[in-house]
């Protein structure tokens, strides 16, 4: 082939590709495309065999933890007990707190439906540069971009990419995942990111006179319009204090053991966010 | 049908294969070998369809695809010139070749979207597309079907 076609080849391609990029990063049709049907093919050819895999699971896992049930059993009727007992306490708390916020004047939170979703599978090919998980849910289900994901013991992420049945959550350990905070106790305010798999998070802008104690759980504040206020996120595991600077050097550790997540819920918002506005007004 | 059948197996095994290899391509062996015994329409579907997977799958803004197979498609055209495309040699060199591509071409579109790079995973991730690939290839041309050959004297 002559070498100039092949240049001018080359460049001619390059010039389209370009332009598809930029097109594609303003409009984002290319990607959703990508989202409808790669997405979605995954999911499908991923759902029948991992749910083999669970009934194949739960089928052994029915019989081995048919050894020392009744030990466990006892165990576990201790705990609810407990629980039932700290149920108690709280809903007499919830519902003073609720009083006080309506003697108060304070407009009703959002309301929030819980959805289980399965955990189909972790990050899948060679795009897959963010720490993500892909779950068996999407739009068909309601489930849309940053829909808060969770689990029993906290927060997980939030929808990144929704396909018609399935989606992509980002994970609070991704570096460009920020959920925003307060400590449990103290509250101290500060915004939780995400540092990659398997490091520390780090809370950052918690401020220099705050109180944030080692071990305290931080606890989303609601104020990034993503998460509702009050799920448990993370717990501190260091902080310093160091002189000439205006905030606190804290680093803490997921709640969530996001390698062995199997289910998780989704939070999707009764009222959007749009009707909201109207109870300020 | 034959062809449709085992084009539809490769893809579901690839996407098994990615989820249990995370970062890795189990499709670029398919392309290899479709380019070599089938005719350039069906490589371009299956490319297309490929690539949606890649894409959609992943965490990217679109565009990484079409560069990573236009790489693989470039250093197989230009490597056919000088090399046997059945040997496995050549198909270890071309591994290695996009082990390297999907480094840099990942890094592109890291600091194209701002994103942060992990560098030791995305290495790590390199280094068993290096070993896979040739390993792939291997299996999947002594699969595929001989009576989907499109030899160049019949063709």
């Amino acid at each position: 082939m002559n070498p100039k076609k092949v240049a001018i080849f080359l460049v001619a391609g390059l010039f389209v590709y370009l332009s598809l990029y930029t097109w594609n990063l303003r409009s984002g049709h290319l990607t959703r495309l990508s989202t409808y049907s790669g997405l979605d093919s995954v999911g499908t050819v991923l759902r029948p065999g991992r749910w083999l895999g669970v009934k194949g699971a739960d089928f052994i896992e029915r019989y081995v933890d048919l050894v020392g049930l009744k030990q466990q059993n006892e165990a576990l009727e201790a705990e609810v007990k407990a629980l039932r007992l700290e149920n108690m306490t709280l809903r007499e708390r919830a519902e003073a707190t609720a009083r006080v916020e309506k003697l108060l004047g304070f407009p009703d939170p959002p309301e929030w439906k819980r959805e289980g979703a399965r955990v189909i599978a972790q990050r899948v090919g060679p795009t897959a540069i963010l720490e993500t998980i892909l779950v068996d849910r999407g739009k068909h289900t309601g489930a849309v971009e940053d829909t808060p994901v969770l689990s029993v013991d906290g927060v997980v992420g939030r929808i990144y990419r929704a396909g018609l049945t399935v989606a992509t959550v980002l994970l609070l350990t991704d570096p460009s995942s920020r959920i925003a905070v307060v400590g449990r106790d103290n509250r101290a305010a500060g915004v939780v990111y995400g540092m990659g798999a398997g490091e520390k998070l780090v809370v950052k802008y918690v401020g220099f006179t705050s109180t944030l104690e080692q071990g305290e759980i931080l606890v989303t504040s609601g104020m990034d319009g993503v998460f509702p206020k009050g799920l448990p996120v993370a717990r501190v595991t260091s902080v310093k204090r160091e002189e000439g600077t205006l905030f606190m050097d804290v680093q803490a550790a997921p709640l969530v053991d996001i390698p062995h997540l199997e289910e998780v819920l989704l939070l999707k918002r009764a009222a959007q966010p749009e009707d909201a506005r109207a109870l300020w007004e | 049908m034959l062809a449709a059948l085992w084009w539809i197996a490769f893809t579901v095994c690839g996407i098994w294969g990615q989820m249990l290899v995370p970062g890795v391509d189990f499709f670029a062996p398919g392309m290899t070998i479709s380019l070599r015994w089938q005719r350039p329409p069906v490589t371009i579907a299956l490319t297309l369809i490929w690539m949606a997977i890649q894409e959609g799958a992943g965490g990217l803004a679109f565009g990484y695809g079409i560069l990573w197979y236009a790489t693989l498609f470039l250093l197989l055209t230009v490597g056919r010139w000088l090399l046997d495309p059945g040997s496995l040699q050549f198909q270890a060199l071309l591994g290695v070749a996009l082990g390297l591509a999907h480094f840099f071409l990942l890094y592109l579109m890291a600091v194209l979207e701002m994103r942060a790079f992990p560098v030791k995973r995305v290495l790590l991730e390199c280094l068993l597309q290096i070993l896979i690939y040739p390993a792939l290839w291997y299996a999947a041309e002594n699969l595929f079907p001989e009576r989907l050959k499109r030899h160049e004297e019949s063709a």
